[in-house]
């Protein structure tokens, strides 16, 4: 529905901005006080009352109080639209009310007439050198600029087509009347400054016409739907009243310093109109990152809800995971940093605050991640043992333990494994690298103390995002150290290329842990023609092998297969420190520092456990101790183990 | 689980609220629930009337709600003067209709679970929460218990 403006001059002169403020700031205050009502039911009321519900009429009781906090939540939401649509519109429309009042101040000094329909009557002029009559004076009509029946000031033959070259001010019957242009000038600019104000006046009504509210109590998935539509549409409206001054090209400290300075109601009207850019920006504290994503994180399941295909369904299981996850609470408590739904979706969460922490680690998972139930479930369980772990072994300290899907890991399709899969599959690292180290960057810009310790953990394909992300110049900003799990190889020849410095580098690498010996990709090509022949060696691949290392091994079968079982079964063809991404960085030439792990189970009994378990306290404790060691900084408690 | 280790978990749950003034400045937020180990859980009993703390809550919010409400009207007068003309005035002023309707079911809602709140914490036999808690170990029978 579209509601054409009919805004007269004369109202946008008499205009009163404060009037529309005013209105704003009463939208502010309702979305303010439903945000606390909804924290006083959740915490003061449902919470409470968990535990107690043995009745029809406690469970009926709880049930309500649910849909009531949900209703505030509703409420806080849509108000902070309401109130950012009306004070953008009052901002917008203060810009052609001054070019209007100044038009009208120019005509009042030189005494000509408005009219009601904002054509200029002007008087008689002209120089009379010759002693002449001054030339009469007369009516000029404003041009606002449009091309069609929007501007009467346009001059039209008789046919009432468009033709610039005749009617009232054209060139060749410019009136030697002075008056006549500056009456024109004037009239031109009165009717410029009102059609910009109704452009403003039918955009802003437009979306307030979205911005009504639902009958009755019901807050459910369609709410949600509807709900980020109209924030969608919110975001469009309002990028000259706010989304043009986020410095998004700016680096983190930058924005950091912009978020530092905007005031409380700034900061309230970016939180309401651009979570979704605020939650992801590199630079922004992290309590802030956090409130922005949660709520964005019920705008984007609203709006993959509204979806209906795989892809969405995947994601929209990832998120319904995190927010399980976030309501329940958990130890130590979650700081989401990111979420989004691009590509195969976006999270970055931390377990513990990374603004305040001693020690922080960066995790970046590896091969089939994606924002699905499985990363709300194993991956960011990773995260949190390893917080755990490291709380475990300095009490005395304070630790966030992060996970960062911020790019799209290898989905590795087993039927492209062949085909150059080794380019494709470096590009999406090479994509990551950068995004990573801005993530950091921004760690380092927002942290409250001068120098935590920072560890990047790489795990699987990860580790290559880590090893690209590290060569690059500077290395990882702010990292002290790096950890590579499961790795397939970094892209790098040897740990001094990734800048953190000698004996910084850590690997972890299980010897049952295929990934982390897979041929060199000049093997692999003479495996598939056969040349390196070999048995399968009793290897199960394939069927015997779930996940993505199963889409690397099994999905081709045959020759590959069988080549990739013969060269861990025998003595290496070629040179034995390299790897699929380059030199293995468990090798001794590559001269990390190896950590004890456990071998895990061998592929024919145990599948893919000996490279998922590196974090997991219950299945390698070995290993996830000394990660814990390495991000709490204690180096001596490393357990060793020799480099192949 | 260490007595400090304990305090800090709930400091770190209350930290993560904001920041309220409290009914009786009783705390809100403990983290009986943060990790669903219902560790200490005995220890919060008699220092908490969950159901008759929560019936005032709802009182709270339904006086709250209502003067949200009439506020939002006040700060919408002055537009018919000063906003005139415009067609988002048109959409706001439906828009505001809209919100004062959803903001009076959110009102009537809160005002109707208090009562109930209520009835479930008689059920259960608490004792009303404006009696101190050095008063909770007495079991004294009165007309809430419905005896």
């Amino acid at each position: 529905m579209t509601v054409a403006s009919s805004l007269t001059w004369q109202q946008l002169r008499d205009l009163k901005p404060s009037e529309l403020d005013d209105a704003a700031d009463g939208w502010a205050a309702v979305a303010r006080r439903a945000d606390s009502a909804r924290d006083r039911v959740d915490a003061e009321m449902s919470r409470a009352l968990a535990k107690t519900q043995e009745s029809e009429s406690a469970k009926s009781a709880v049930r309500r109080l649910k849909r009531l906090s949900n209703n505030y939540h509703y409420i806080h939401s849509e108000c902070g639209l309401i109130r950012s649509a009306v004070n953008g519109l009052s901002s917008e429309l203060a810009v052609p009310r001054r070019r209007l009042r100044e038009a009208l101040d120019d005509a009042v000094s030189l005494c000509y007439t408005v009219n009601e329909d904002g054509s200029i009557d002007y008087p008689a002029g002209g120089d009379n050198l010759t002693g002449d009559e001054l030339i009469p004076g007369g009516t000029v009509l404003g041009n606002n600029g449009l091309i069609g029946s929007g501007n009467p000031g346009l001059h039209r033959d008789g046919n009432g087509l468009y033709q610039p070259g005749i009617g009232q001010g054209a060139p060749g019957l410019t009136s030697p009347n002075p008056h006549r242009a500056k009456a024109q000038d004037i009239a031109d600019r009165i009717a410029h400054a009102l059609r910009e104000a109704q452009d403003i006046d039918t955009r802003y009504s437009q979306v307030l016409n979205k911005l009504t509210a639902g009958p009755g109590l019901k807050v459910d998935a369609s709410t949600w739907t509807d709900a980020a539509k109209d924030a969608e549409a919110m975001r469009d409206v309002a990028y000259d009243y706010l989304q043009k001054d986020i410095p998004q090209d700016k680096s983190p400290a930058e924005r950091k310093a912009w978020w530092d300075n905007l005031t409380k109601e700034q900061r309230e009207e970016y939180l309401a109109v651009y979570p979704d850019v605020i939650g992801n920006l590199d630079g922004i504290p992290a309590v802030v990152r956090d409130e922005a994503n949660r709520e964005n994180l019920q705008l984007v399941i609203g709006k993959l809800e509204g979806q209906d295909d795989e892809k969405s369904r995947t994601m929209l299981a990832g998120l319904r995971g995190i927010d399980t996850k976030l309501q329940s609470g958990s130890h130590p408590p979650m700081f989401l940093l990111g979420i989004g739904d691009e590509g195969n979706g976006r999270a970055i969460v931390s377990y513990g605050n990374p603004d305040t922490a001693k020690n922080v680690a960066a995790y970046v998972p590896g091969l089939g991640t994606k924002l699905d139930d499985k990363f709300a479930g194993g991956t960011l369980q990773r995260a949190q043992d390893t917080a755990l772990g490291a709380m475990e072994a300095d009490k005395s300290s304070t630790v966030a333990s992060i996970v960062w899907l911020g790019y799209d890991a290898p989905q590795l399709p087993a039927s492209e494994l062949l085909d150059n899969a080794d380019v494709m599959v470096q590009d999406q690292a090479k994509t990551g690298a950068p995004a990573y180290n801005e993530f950091m960057a921004g760690i380092s810009a927002t942290h409250e103390n001068s120098d935590p310790h920072i560890t990047a953990i790489g795990h699987s394909y990860g580790s290559l995002t880590v090893g690209q992300a590290a060569q690059q110049q500077g290395g990882v900003p702010g990292a002290d150290d790096i950890i590579l799990v499961g790795s397939p190889g970094t892209g790098a020849d040897s740990a001094k290329e990734l800048n953190v410095g000698k004996g910084h580098v850590f690997v972890g690498a299980a010897d049952n842990d295929i990934v982390t010996k897979l041929p060199s990709h000049d093997e692999a090509r003479g495996m598939a023609t056969g040349a390196a022949g070999g048995g399968s060696a009793g290897f199960v691949l394939g069927t015997g092998m779930g996940g993505p290392v199963g889409g690397v091994i099994g999905g081709t079968a045959g020759a590959v297969v069988g080549g990739i079982a013969g060269h861990m079964a025998q003595d290496a063809q070629t040179d034995p420190s390299q790897i699929w991404f380059g030199t293995d960085p468990a090798h001794e030439d590559f001269g990390a520092t190896r950590f004890k792990v456990s071998d895990g189970l061998p592929l024919v009994e145990g599948g893919v456990d000996a490279h998922t378990n590196y974090f997991n306290p219950g299945k390698d404790q070995m290993s996830a101790d000394n990660i814990a060691n390495i991000v709490v900084g204690k180096f001596d408690e490393i357990v060793p183990e020799r480099p192949r | 689980m260490a007595w400090d280790e304990w305090e800090q978990l709930k400091a770190e749950a209350v930290a993560r609220q904001s920041t309220r003034t409290h009914l009786n400045e009783v705390p809100a937020g403990d983290g009986d629930s943060v990790d669903g180990g219902g560790r200490g859980a005995g220890s919060l009993r008699h220092t908490r009337k969950p159901w008759t703390y929560a019936a005032s809550v709802a009182n709270d919010l339904s006086t709250g709600t209502k003067t949200v409400r009439s506020d939002l009207q006040a700060a919408h007068e002055g537009l018919g003067r000063g906003a005139e003309g415009l067609s988002s005035l048109g959409a706001l002023k439906a828009v505001l209709t809209s919100w004062e309707r959803r903001l009076s079911s959110v009102r009537d809602e809160c005002a109707a679970l208090e009562p109930k709140l209520r009835s479930v914490a008689v059920e259960l036999g608490e004792v009303d929460v404006k009696v101190g808690a050095e008063t909770d170990s007495i079991q004294v029978p009165g007309p809430r218990r419905g005896e």
